[in-house]
């Protein structure tokens, strides 16, 4: 008992971390199964599939932290572990975009109870992609220190956003990048070379707002630790 | 000099997160900006006037976070603030609901950018009462413990749920409750006994959110805490 506790003692706030998220998704399904009960319909099953897509990354950059802890695979785990997260990265926060289907209501339920409905499911893969990208944030800081590993946030925030971009006006999926990787490349460099007027807003103004919700709960972060010589004595 | 500096040092996160809050709230207004040059009307500016609601328990907190550190103050201003700052604090969630605009068709602008313009303001106010949350619960922990300070975040939560609805359904603002207490007191009782289907779902839905919202912000803000920071006295 005594050896469980101290093995679970280093990672609790981890543990809190994941346990929280499992709940909130458990309810994000329940208030959907409750919302195909009253309805008698499937509107809005994309988003269970899209919750699913969004533990991909989480599930990724775990599997990372526990490689990066092995020093003799790390030159070849963690840039592969890195790109397979980069790659499903995208997919956590694109539920927040799933908000424009409320701007077609669906008759038979009340709109507040489809806004509580998706603002469960949005802000849960948010989060899922919050704590995933500190995950990932933490793994460059410790081999390449802390100015990399913002340099690391601020370009995932940047291709994150393009890749909500792309899932969303282009429907592709992350594992196209698998079937047709070639084709697909070109195709980007050829919207790289002609970017349009939608893409440079919605690129640009999500990546900031990305960035900077990074920026406020990791700062949020560090106010708590202002607060913590206050409250060490009780917690040695 | 070195007061003051010393102050700014020993505050610095808040100082931080009150600019990322003030940015975060001038690109909300610059976006809604953008909006009305592009279409030439004036939706979703009941936005800006609903954040700047939101700000309001916001300023309350921090102004009761300063004084409590005063202990002579403490039993006589801390009441007061926290007061009012419950009063307010339904402001800032509720940002979330006016999600539900979306519904109205528009043809001003296109979905995807009032989606974004949404998820700005809503965010924004979601994470000032966060904050504002936090300070306030870290005052009642210190005065009265651990355990009172997991209580009060619980109670306000459902509280401020329960606001929240009352100003989306029942069209009260904060202020009605300075004027006209009476009349928002027998309406609430009279919710309170005989209860909506919708009351109790939304305020339930509404207040398990926020303290899901709350307690992941928490736990993973002493995830960063594990990060090795310099120390401040040492610059």
């Amino acid at each position: 008992m005594k050896k469980l506790y101290e093995h679970v003692q280093p990672v609790k706030f981890r543990l809190t971390v994941f346990a929280l998220l499992c709940g909130a998704t458990l309810l994000s399904l329940l208030l959907f199964r409750v919302r195909t009960l009253l309805s008698d319909s499937l509107d809005y099953v994309f988003l269970v599939g899209n919750i699913f897509l969004a533990w991909i990354p989480l599930g990724l950059a775990h599997t990372a932290t526990a490689f990066a802890w092995k020093r003799r695979y790390i030159m070849w785990s963690v840039p592969i572990s890195t790109a397979l997260w980069l790659l499903f990265f995208p997919n956590a926060p694109y539920i927040l975009t799933d908000l424009q289907h409320l701007g077609h209501p669906k008759p038979g339920i009340p709109v507040w109870f489809d806004v509580l409905l998706i603002i469960w499911f949005a802000w849960t893969g948010l989060l899922l992609g919050m704590v995933s990208l500190f995950l990932m944030q933490d793994i460059v800081r410790r081999e390449f220190g802390g100015i990399v590993g913002w340099v690391f946030v601020f370009a995932v925030g940047f291709l994150g956003s393009l890749g909500i971009y792309i899932g969303r006006f282009l429907r592709w999926n992350s594992w196209d990048m698998f079937f047709n990787p070639l084709g697909r490349l070109t195709e980007l460099l050829y919207y790289a070379a002609h970017p349009s007027m939608q893409s440079i807003i919605f690129i640009g103004v999500f990546s900031t707002f990305f960035i900077f919700f990074y920026v406020t709960i990791y700062a949020f972060g560090l106010l708590l630790h202002e607060q913590a010589p206050k409250t060490s004595q009780e917690t040695p | 000099m070195d007061a003051i500096k010393n102050f700014l040092l020993r505050n610095r996160y808040k100082i931080a997160i009150f600019s990322l809050m003030a940015a975060a709230s001038a690109i909300c207004i610059l976006l809604v900006a953008a909006r009305i040059a592009y279409s030439d009307t004036i939706r979703y500016t009941n936005l800006v006037w609903n954040l700047f609601l939101a700000w309001i328990p916001f300023v309350l907190a921090y102004l009761a976070y300063t004084l409590s550190w005063k202990k002579r103050l403490l039993y006589l201003v801390i009441p007061i603030t926290a007061f009012l700052w419950l009063i307010f604090f339904p402001n800032a969630p509720y940002i979330l609901t006016d999600l539900q605009h979306l519904a109205k068709e528009s043809t001003s602008a296109p979905l995807w950018y009032d989606v974004i313009v949404m998820v700005w303001f809503s965010w924004t106010g979601l994470l000032l009462g966060l904050v504002s949350l936090y300070l306030m619960h870290d005052i009642i922990q210190r005065t009265f413990g651990r355990m009172a300070g997991w209580a009060f975040v619980f109670i306000v939560s459902g509280l401020s749920s329960f606001g929240v609805y009352l100003g989306r359904f029942v069209r009260f603002n904060s202020w009605d409750l300075l004027n006209d207490p009476k009349e928002i007191v027998v309406t609430i009782l009279g919710l309170a006994i005989d209860p909506s289907m919708r009351l109790i779902a939304f305020t339930i839905l509404f207040a398990v959110f926020y303290l899901f919202v709350y307690l992941t912000l928490y736990s993973f803000a002493h995830l960063v805490r594990e990060h090795p920071l310099p120390n401040p006295a040492s610059n």
